[in-house]
């Protein structure tokens, strides 16, 4: 029997598309982390986070909050001086914690990802009110004052919609969604 | 001789358990862990049943592999097993609603977690296709 | 005259409405022919990567087949995030034709196709490229005299890399706020994230981010940001309050759109140009405002 596959493999797979170079180039200098502008609210800096994968840190690495507080900015990919697209990998862990529902509890990027992905398969239309759900709980009774004076502020300015859009030919746009995703009716 | 069985799923683990069950039954198993791998050896050498796993890499690669080798000439008449989790891994999408085996031209589907019983029978039956298959096709 | 597949993205339709309509009435202003894309839905954002990524281009793809279909030659959005979705998804199936195969399986259930004919293009780089600078002069008829503006570029629009345009210090927003009469003050944060959708996943993080950039604009004497994104836009002005709470700070800069400050200086009604929603009241800007 070959041998069993190592944690960092296993993300390499994850990333088997990207446009990137492998991780396992990785030189360890730390532009990433220097450029990273969220660094400093991660468990991990961006370095670290690669130094663990490498290592086979599966479990530290799927509790760490660094992948999900990653903003996608790609300053670190354009930098990479080994070509990696690390904003990439962030993605291939959020995808990899996701699907296997591993991830640092009271995160709330899952949470808020997986209600937009709903959001948009239910209307083809985002609508940020119907967001709220996933992730005002979390924020706290200071966090909530904060959030309903801004929303109430908002609404006064005519800026918030107070009913949520949808497209028109929805019908069509979710059998296209499951020729992606095959659950359901198929056609 | 015995069957060669192809598997292509990301789930290491996954993939060590089935191996065991079917190597077990004198199947021959080869592995891959992503699409890309996953089709290089189908071109390479023959196998006689796939099992393919539906999330890998990006995404549902898995869909698109199966219609990739529905399109193939010389994979096409390949069996396919669908074995996947991915009810499980992206639940919330389409609550209770289940996942349909008929999206694409595949033989078969079965969710995770699979009983041996009953991918032996699936494996058993699959292969017995790919017989007929073969003696039904006109040698061109 | 050459139409343009116009892409405003679900942002602009609420919280930055200012954006859609300040863009319109440029565009009216310079000759550009905007025809918003028939039945559009959202980009995705960032959301959809962590789930599924050919899911993520399948929705773009979307849209951008409705604009091929329509007949356009070119994809214009004032978002930099669904311009830098819908750029790489329209490069990666033109790259990819297995890619391409699937996605356009998924779309034939719209009765849809996509060929990779289009050419995407943000918003200002259409302004830039397409209309000149010395056009947008030409149109100049209120110059944004000595208005010291901090040059926002911010991620999206920047990053990944396209090609092999400058990103790390590029200065076509510069070039575009002098051709304005405005003076672009010195940014070095001009290419730093705002923290996009960790305002809402990370507050602590995102309004440590948004201070940063308000900090950096200040104390280069700045009198206004301009922006180039909604959600940009959106962290940087409609939080400028809660940064304030958190951090004990003093921030009061106007955030306007680039489109609002081209409207101003091409004499358009600030009122036209969405002028008068902000959280921080854009007076700089009013002051060379047609009364």
């Amino acid at each position: 029997m070959a041998a069993e596959l190592s944690f960092s493999d296993e993300i390499a797979n994850m990333m088997y598309a990207s446009h990137g170079n492998p991780i396992r180039e990785c030189i360890q200098c730390g532009t990433c982390s220097g450029t990273c502008p969220a660094a400093e609210f991660m468990d991990h800096t961006p370095r670290q986070i690669i130094g663990m994968i490498r290592a086979d840190l599966k479990d530290e690495v799927l509790a760490s909050n660094t992948y999900w507080s990653c903003a996608s900015c790609y300053h670190c990919t354009v930098r990479c001086p080994a070509g990696i697209d690390i904003a990439d990998m962030m993605y291939a862990l959020k995808r990899y914690s996701m699907w296997k529902k591993s991830y640092q509890e009271g995160l709330i990027g899952p949470a808020f990802s997986e209600s937009f992905v709903k959001m948009i398969a239910g209307s083809g239309r985002s609508f940020e009110p119907q967001l709220a759900p996933a992730y005002l709980f979390k924020y706290g009774p200071r966090g909530l004052i904060q959030e309903a004076q801004m929303a109430t502020s908002l609404v006064f300015k005519g800026r918030m919609p107070l009913l949520p859009r949808k497209i028109k030919g929805l019908e069509n746009f979710q059998r296209m969604v499951r020729r992606i995703i095959p659950i359901g009716e198929s056609s | 001789m015995s069957a060669q069985i192809m598997m292509i799923d990301d789930d290491p683990d996954f993939v060590a358990g089935i191996k065991s069950i079917l190597e077990k039954a004198s199947y021959k198993v080869d592995a891959a862990y992503n699409p890309k791998d996953g089709f290089q050896s189908l071109q390479s050498k023959h196998y006689d049943l796939l099992l393919l796993d539906i999330m890998m890499g990006r995404g549902a690669e898995g869909v698109a592999l199966a219609r990739k080798i529905r399109k193939d000439p010389k994979l096409k008449e390949m069996p396919v097993l669908i074995i996947t989790g991915l009810r499980e891994q992206i639940a919330f999408l389409f609550p209770g609603q289940s996942v349909h085996p008929h999206f694409v031209e595949t033989d078969e589907l079965v969710e995770k977690p699979v009983e041996p019983k009953l991918l032996l029978e699936k494996v058993g039956t699959l292969l017995k296709l790919a017989e007929e298959r073969k003696s039904k096709t006109p040698v061109r | 005259m050459k139409q343009y597949a116009y892409y405003p993205g679900c942002s602009l339709e609420s919280l930055a409405e200012s954006y859609n309509v300040s863009t319109l009435e440029v565009a009216r202003g310079l000759g550009l022919d905007l025809k918003e894309i028939e039945d559009w839905n959202c980009c995705g954002a960032t959301a959809y990567f962590p789930v599924d990524e050919l899911l993520a281009y399948t929705l773009v793809a979307r849209n951008l087949a409705i604009a091929e279909k329509d007949g356009a030659s070119d994809f214009v959005t004032p978002c930099s995030a669904c311009y830098k979705n819908a750029y790489f998804t329209n490069a990666y199936l033109k790259r990819d034709a297995d890619l391409a195969d699937h996605i356009n399986y998924a779309l034939e259930a719209d009765h849809l196709h996509i060929n990779g004919t289009l050419r995407v293009r943000h918003l200002i780089e259409v302004i830039l490229e397409d209309v000149g600078l010395e056009e947008v002069k030409k149109n100049v008829t209120h110059p944004l005299k000595d208005l010291k503006v901090a040059p926002y570029y911010g991620c999206q629009m920047l990053r990944p890399r396209k090609d092999h345009e400058n990103v790390e210090n590029p200065q076509f927003f510069e070039q575009l706020l002098a051709a304005l009469g405005a003076d672009p003050v010195p940014y070095p944060s001009k290419t730093r994230c705002c923290g996009g959708s960790l305002i809402i996943t990370n507050r602590k993080a995102a309004l440590d981010m948004v201070r940063k950039l308000l900090e950096d604009a200040v104390n280069h004497k700045a009198e206004v940001i301009a922006t180039t994104c909604p959600m940009c836009n959106i962290n940087l002005e409609v939080y400028q309050a809660q940064v304030n709470q958190e951090f004990g700070t003093q921030f009061s800069i106007p955030v306007m759109y680039f489109t609002q400050l081209m409207g101003v200086a091409m004499g358009l009604k600030p009122k036209s140009l969405g002028i008068g929603k902000e959280m921080v009241p854009g007076v700089p800007l009013l002051n060379f405002a047609q009364s």
